[in-house]
């Protein structure tokens, strides 16, 4: 039976079963042990066998035929084939061992996360060059995008509990709407599989430590209703404090950053009613933070702190009347966001408070109609909003209602390949920007086995936020009411995939291009009194990707690489050149490897130069690599699989920083231990 | 025992005669700081949103050498001061003064303040620096050759000093004596300061409201921008070292002015961001260029650009920095006007937000 798992329980050593039936397991100490064998479809098996020194002991092990029912099958679309999409699976969200998304989302080709320090600092997306109010963030398609200032703050969103995440990179207002001008990406949140249990616990450098539970359960299944419900809880703390390179203008020299913990706390709770024809699914979660906000090392605040809370619940339902389906989703939310500095280094004390209330809907429905996959919805949103850190005179309520029909329509062409056209149109209006917004898009793609080819055009937007338009910052910073809505007009992409097999490995290659100008891009900039104010600026914006992806399966290895460019410059008289802190160059790299319970990783990353200055090249940070590496063992406690992650991150104890003055943290460790039961039915 | 064959010989020779001769007809390469033959004047621009320091020959003004300040954004650089080999440039929000080699092209040293900002400078001789900090009320000394980079000679002045000069050893610190929201408290006031003591010797107030550029003249008075309140006109202060004392004030001087320069034959040329330059005669006390008809390169729409400061070549040739406005999409430029007719006569492209200038040679 080659390929079953064998045991030694007490002696967390693993075996597997080679092609000709036959295991061996060296090394046990004499005495009496139990192996326990399993296999996909048979009975798992606990027998006893007796080690004597110097001696082979043989034993030899029947399974037995499971007569188990299968759960229903799923098949969910993540994306038509016409899409570009990057998707990361629970497999992969776990290998990675990233704390929050932007930990994850590092690592997709054109997408580069700006994080302002260490661990639990805000951290955010840009997606082709894009500025990161530019990217929506979806948990089971409900925005994370901050109705404050447009953008998504990665840190505030813990991997625990997420099934799968899908980058849309390009315009996507045509699905999406409002603020998908760049990306997408949507993350999709996990629901039981039978009866699960599992534990991750950890520590690391700089005080870091890691809790974590997830717990599910399943009743019934196969052809009748399922029941199923998950809990999942996280939480992560560290002190935050590393030592830094003292920029020259304030004397050189090393000094450590204080101000620098941060704390989060993650609740996430789904059920689901899941019938033939019918699906009934409500999920809630709460996200509590506390973090310093130490500023910049050049004008560091040792006060500044930030407290941040989110509750929210979204209620969804899938029905099939013949041969249409209908979804409706209703979700609600609750922010909480209060900003305290008594002290700052520069003007007055900041004592900042902002509510979000928000409530939305939206009614979809899809059909075949001869051949053609036809969908339709409608979408509406409305958010209150109370912040002390906008102008009296700004909107304490915004709300957008977006109308969205797509279809997509499959060719054969020949018998090996197919033809896939998929157009669609979106139109919105937003309480934020005036007009009506018209987004349409049309996808081509021509796809066989090895091979697909897509290309798509179309039109996104972006409206200013209310931070743009009405932030009353005391110092320093000023909003700018008379904003443009950002818009991208004729918006052109292509890509080539190719998947080959090369001797024992699987390869995926793919290359991509993209130009996507943008008009009125909102760029916030020094006026002479160094007071900051968004300004509209059109940008000529284009670049290409590449990645590969070959594994070989029989050696357990997979290597990864890709390398985005993307040239974002001021089209303007006035100011030229790349727009400040957009890398026009980065590229990444992974190495994994697995062999019996050892897994090992190592990757690195590339961030080319950015400018920090409008219009001029002087100053620039340099490029930088990042190196990290991971190593994992997996043993046998007992009753339970328990593995054990050590991680080096910033391998080589790199001197960088992604925005200036906010450096990244050197050399760090960390360790980590998960646990489940080995009845249990994990996704991970 | 081989030799040089005659014929070879001979060429070698000529070889080396015409060598001689080619050297004997080049003249020295110029260094980038004696400027070009026909002009040795070098002028000097502090680029604030660049945050650089760039020098430019005034007789080819593409020859150009440029030192970054630094990539922080807490870099806000607005002032320049300069003696010898040397420039004194405050660093704003870092709260530090970088001294720069300009023959080495390159910073020399970091003068840190504790905190606040550092703005503006001045010479007191040829190693002491007097620095003004805006944010923590008070003036700095420091010796360009001092063994710490801490500026730790200070002494208090009135509320948000900005602009410092130096006058027969004495310094003189403009306050715009401002509340923490940047309110006037009062009118603004200058210091006089003993470098040698760090003691106030006297104060005078400038009879008017938020002042902030000063400038010494060829008189040895002090002539102060009291900028009010960017709705009124501003006036000029014409202050008495000795004392100190007031001895007059000017109203009239455009609205929100920001910038004044004073030539060797006593022009002052009064810049702001409403209306270009001012050229106003200390000899004469009368305008040249009023606010109605004042120097400036006009936009299409027959509007003036404004101006963040001047400074003259040794012509009188008056050279005026355009801040640039990106939201008019319009680029920053150091516009020329000749001297006596202010006819605009050229512009020399420069970086992000010029904002302070100094022409000089360094012979």
């Amino acid at each position: 039976m080659a390929g079953a798992h064998v045991v030694v329980i007490d002696g967390a050593i693993h075996a597997t079963v080679a092609p000709d039936g036959r295991f061996v397991v060296r090394g046990l100490l004499p005495g009496g042990h139990e192996l326990r064998v399993s296999a996909a479809g048979y009975v798992p098996r606990t027998v006893a066998v007796e080690a004597v020194n110097g001696r082979t002991t043989s034993v030899a092990i029947e399974l037995a035929l499971a007569s188990f029912r299968l759960d229903d099958v799923e098949i969910t679309a993540v994306a038509d084939v016409a899409a570009d999409a990057v998707v990361l699976s629970a497999e992969e969200i776990r290998a990675s061992g990233a704390r929050d998304l932007g930990g994850i989302l590092r690592d997709v080709p054109g997408v580069t996360v700006t994080r302002s320090g260490g661990p639990g600092t805000p951290a955010t997306a840009s997606i082709r060059g894009s500025n990161p109010d530019q990217v929506l963030v979806l948990l089971d398609g409900v925005s994370l995008n901050s109705p404050l200032t447009g953008t998504a703050d990665l840190s505030t969103v813990p991997l625990e509990g997420v099934e799968r995440i899908v980058v849309l990179r390009g315009g996507q207002s045509v699905r999406y709407g409002a603020g998908a001008l760049a990306g997408v990406v949507a993350l999709e949140s996990r629901r039981a599989r039978g009866a699960e249990l599992s534990a991750r616990t950890g520590a690391g450098s700089w005080g870091e430590r890691l809790a974590a539970i997830t717990a599910g359960s399943t009743v019934g299944g196969g052809r009748v209703s399922r029941v199923s419900g998950l809990v999942s809880a996280e939480w992560r703390a560290t002190e935050g404090d590393f030592a830094y390179a003292v920029p020259p203008v304030r004397g050189g020299g090393t000094a450590s950053r204080t101000n620098a913990d941060a704390s989060t706390l993650a609740v996430t709770g789904n059920a689901a009613v899941e019938r033939p024809a019918f699906d009934l699914s409500a999920r809630v979660e709460a996200v509590d933070i506390e973090r310093g906000m130490p500023g910049s090392i050049v004008q560091a605040s040792p006060t500044g702190r930030q407290v941040q809370g989110r509750v929210a619940g979204i209620v969804t339902s899938a029905v099939r009347t013949g041969a249409v389906g209908w979804r409706v989703a209703l979700d609600g939310q609750h922010q909480r966001a209060e900003f305290r500095d008594p002290s700052p280094p520069l003007g007055f004390a900041y004592d900042d408070t902002t509510r979000v209330d928000g409530v939305g809907g939206s009614v979809s429905a899809e059909t075949a109609v001869g051949g053609v996959q036809v969908e339709a919805g409608i979408e509406a949103r409305r958010f209150g909003v109370r912040s002390s850190s906008l102008a009296p005179d700004a909107p304490d309520a915004q709300h957008t209602e977006g109308a969205w029909s797509a279809a997509q329509l499959s060719l054969p062409l020949g018998s090996a390949a197919t033809i896939h056209v998929a157009p669609g149109v979106r139109v919105d209006r937003h309480s934020l920007a005036s007009g009506t917004f018209v987004s349409p898009r049309l996808s081509l793609a021509l796809a066989t086995s090895r091979f697909t080819a897509r290309v798509a055009a179309g039109n996104a937007f972006s409206p200013p936020s209310l931070a743009d338009q009405f932030f009353q910052e005391g110092v320093l910073v000023e909003p700018n009411p008379g904003l443009e809505p950002e818009r991208v007009r004729g918006e052109i992409e292509g890509s080539v995939e190719v998947r080959q097999r090369l001797g024992a490995a699987d390869v995926d290659w793919r290359i991509g291009a993209f130009r996507s100008h943008v008009d009125g891009m909102i760029v916030w900039l020094p006026d002479f009194r160094f007071v900051w104010r968004p300004e509209n600026f059109d940008v000529r914006r284009r670049g290409w990707e590449a990645a590969v992806d070959a594994r070989l399966p029989v050696a357990g290895l997979r290597v990864r690489s890709e390398v985005s460019h993307a040239l974002v410059e001021y089209a303007g008289a006035a100011l030229s050149g790349q727009v400040a802190y957009r890398p026009a160059l980065t590229a990444g790299g992974r190495v994994s490897a697995a062999a019996g319970p050892v897994t090992a990783e190592f990757g690195a990353r590339y961030v080319g130069e950015r400018r920090t200055v409008p219009g001029s090249a002087l100053n620039a940070l340099e490029a930088y690599w990042m190196a990290d590496a991971r190593a994992g063992w997996h043993v046998g406690l007992g009753g339970w699989t328990a593995e054990v992650f050590v991680a080096a991150e910033n391998l080589f104890d790199t001197d960088a920083a992604m925005l200036v003055d906010y450096p990244f943290p050197g050399r760090r460790w960390s360790v980590e231990l998960r646990l489940r039961p080995f009845a249990a039915n994990p996704i991970w | 025992m081989k030799t040089i064959h005659p014929l070879l010989a001979a060429a070698l020779a000529l070889t080396i005669v015409g060598c001689d001769d080619q050297m004997a007809g080049v003249a020295p390469e110029r260094a980038f700081l004696d400027g070009t033959t026909d002009d040795p004047e070098i002028g000097i621009v502090v680029h604030s949103l660049e945050r650089s320091f760039r020098m430019f020959q005034l007789g080819s003004p593409t020859t150009s050498r440029v030192v970054a300040l630094g990539a922080s954004s807490a870099v806000t650089p607005v002032g320049l001061s300069s003696r010898g080999k040397l420039a004194a440039v405050p660093l704003g929000n870092a709260a530090s003064v970088a001294i720069i080699d300009v023959q080495g092209e390159r910073i020399d040293r970091f003068f840190l303040f504790a905190g606040g900002n550092a703005t503006g400078s001045a010479f007191v001789d040829d190693e002491m620096v007097v620095a003004a900090n805006l944010e923590d009320d008070l003036v700095g000394l420091f010796a360009v050759d001092q063994a710490s980079d801490e500026i730790t000679q200070t002494v208090a002045v009135a509320p948000a000093p900005t602009a410092v000069a130096a006058v027969n050893g004495t310094a003189f610190v403009l306050s715009g004596n401002l509340d923490d929201s940047f309110a006037p408290l009062g009118d603004g006031v200058v210091t006089a300061i003993d470098p040698a003591t760090m003691q106030a010797l006297g104060t005078v107030e400038t009879g008017g409201t938020n002042p902030t550029a000063m400038a010494a003249g060829p008189d040895g008075r002090l002539y102060v921008l009291n900028t009010e309140n960017f709705v009124d006109p501003g006036s000029l202060a014409i202050i008495d070292p000795a004392g100190p004392t007031l001895v007059d004030v000017i109203a009239g001087m455009g609205v929100g002015p920001g910038h004044i320069a004073i030539d060797d034959a006593g022009l002052a040329y009064i810049s702001g961001f409403f209306f270009g330059t001012i050229v106003w005669d200390t000899k004469t006390q009368s305008f040249v260029r009023g606010p109605d008809h004042s120097v400036c390169a006009r936009l299409a729409s027959g509007e003036c650009r404004g101006a963040f400061g001047t400074a003259t070549s040794a012509n009188g040739d008056l050279y005026q920095l355009f801040f640039g406005s990106p939201s008019e999409d319009l680029p920053p430029w150091i516009f020329v006007y000749s001297a006596g007719t202010f006819a605009l006569v050229d512009s020399i492209a420069t970086g992000q937000g010029p904002a302070a200038m100094e022409i000089r040679t360094f012979e």
